[in-house]
């Protein structure tokens, strides 16, 4: 080696290793950018499953409020721990002919919760059918309206592809009970021939707070099999 | 062995009954125990409505509606089957039908659930019968049927669960 291949190959040994660096540097960031899809990738599937166990919870959600409703001793209505949860399922393992027997009466407050929760989880999950419900609103609201005793008011019509739900205020319990005769019982007024529920939902010195849930013509309102 | 053998299928019948009794147990009521809806409605509706304490079916000779309460032992959602027939033939520009809804509510009223009308045609010579949607009846409180009859319609009676 002589005095002028020196520096050739000492040139050659930087540039070598500056390819070398530049190489590592960029297999780095390529498995960074992987590292980062997978993250986000890994992100939408963890939303993904919330989107379903949400719909999944208000489903479980139903089935435990039916459950809770017919629980021994009448416990109020709740989620359960695990420990309800195992004693459920030891429950279920009993044969059900004694299961049936030994079925507690569900009080009238424990089914109109569980009826309510269930036929809002419904009209929740519905989609809107613009083609059905606006017609549906208008015609509800004309309906409701003319039926409406003096001291009640409308707060809320909406209809979505199956169900309308129509919030009501009235001044006491004699006048939902009319409001409910006259506007959605009344043959003469009745705005389309599908099933319904009506409840009160709050009562105070201020009124009776109600809601009604209409089912689309020739349809009836989905309750939970009690 | 001929003796065998009806003693073994007697058995098993034994057996069998209080399996298909038990929970599916139903009721039924006769369309006889049912009130007419006087309110507003003028006399001559109430005279156009027979009842037949023997078969305890509900004729109608005009266009009426009779109210019937079913006796439930149970809260549940409940459903009712109901049957009618036309005792004589009628014109043809005459529907022969009777609808009817199931109608629910608890004893404060502050609930009330009902179905959808059903409808059956009314034949003379069958009897045909169709079972309303479910309704919520809560605990001691009022399960009912309400129907509209045609003329020369005639309901017998109604069956639904306990």
């Amino acid at each position: 080696m002589n005095q002028t291949q020196k520096p050739m190959i000492l040139a050659g040994v930087v540039i070598c290793a500056a390819l070398a660096f530049a190489f590592h540097r960029s297999e780095r960031q390529r498995a960074l950018g992987d590292l980062e899809r997978q993250q986000e990738l890994e992100q939408l599937r963890q939303e993904l499953d919330s989107i379903k166990d949400d719909h999944a919870s208000r489903a479980k959600l139903t089935q435990q409020l039916v459950k809770a409703g017919r629980d021994e001793g009448g416990a109020r209505l709740g989620l359960r721990d695990e420990e309800d949860e195992a004693s459920a399922e030891e429950e279920s393992a009993e044969p059900e002919s004694s299961a049936e027997a030994n079925k507690p009466e569900m009080t009238d407050e424990e089914m109109k919760t569980v009826v309510l929760a269930s036929v809002f989880s419904t009209f929740d999950a519905e989609q809107n059918d613009a083609a059905w419900s606006t017609g549906a609103n208008r015609q509800l609201t004309q309906a409701v309206n003319a039926g409406l005793p003096k001291g009640s008011r409308v707060e809320k019509v909406e209809c979505k592809s199956t169900l309308c739900k129509v919030d009501t205020h009235h001044k006491d319990l004699d006048e939902f009970r009319s409001f409910v005769q006259d506007a959605i019982l009344s043959r003469e007024r009745q705005v389309w021939n599908g099933g319904s529920y009506s409840a009160v939902i709050e009562q105070s010195d201020e009124g009776v707070v109600a809601v009604t849930y209409l089912a689309k013509e020739g349809q009836s309102v989905p309750y939970p099999e009690i | 062995m001929n003796r065998r053998i009806t003693i073994g299928v007697l058995a098993s019948v034994g057996l069998l009954l209080p399996t298909l009794e038990g929970p599916a147990a139903a009721r039924s009521v006769s369309a006889a125990a049912g009130a007419i809806f006087t309110t507003g409605e003028p006399d001559w509706i109430q005279d156009c409505l027979e009842f037949d304490y023997e078969t305890g079916a509900v004729r109608s000779s005009c266009l009426t509606q009779i109210s019937v309460p079913l006796a439930v032992d149970n809260a549940g959602t409940k459903a009712a089957t109901f049957s009618g027939r036309n005792p004589a033939p009628l014109p043809e520009e005459i529907v022969d039908e009777a609808r009817c809804f199931a109608v629910a509510s608890d004893r404060l009223v502050t609930t009330i659930s009902r179905s959808r009308y059903e409808l059956i045609l009314t034949r003379v010579n069958s009897v045909p019968s169709h079972t309303t949607d479910s309704v919520a009846v809560p605990s001691g409180g009022v399960f009912g049927v309400d129907c509209i009859l045609n003329t020369n319609t005639e309901l017998y009676a109604f069956d639904y669960p306990r």
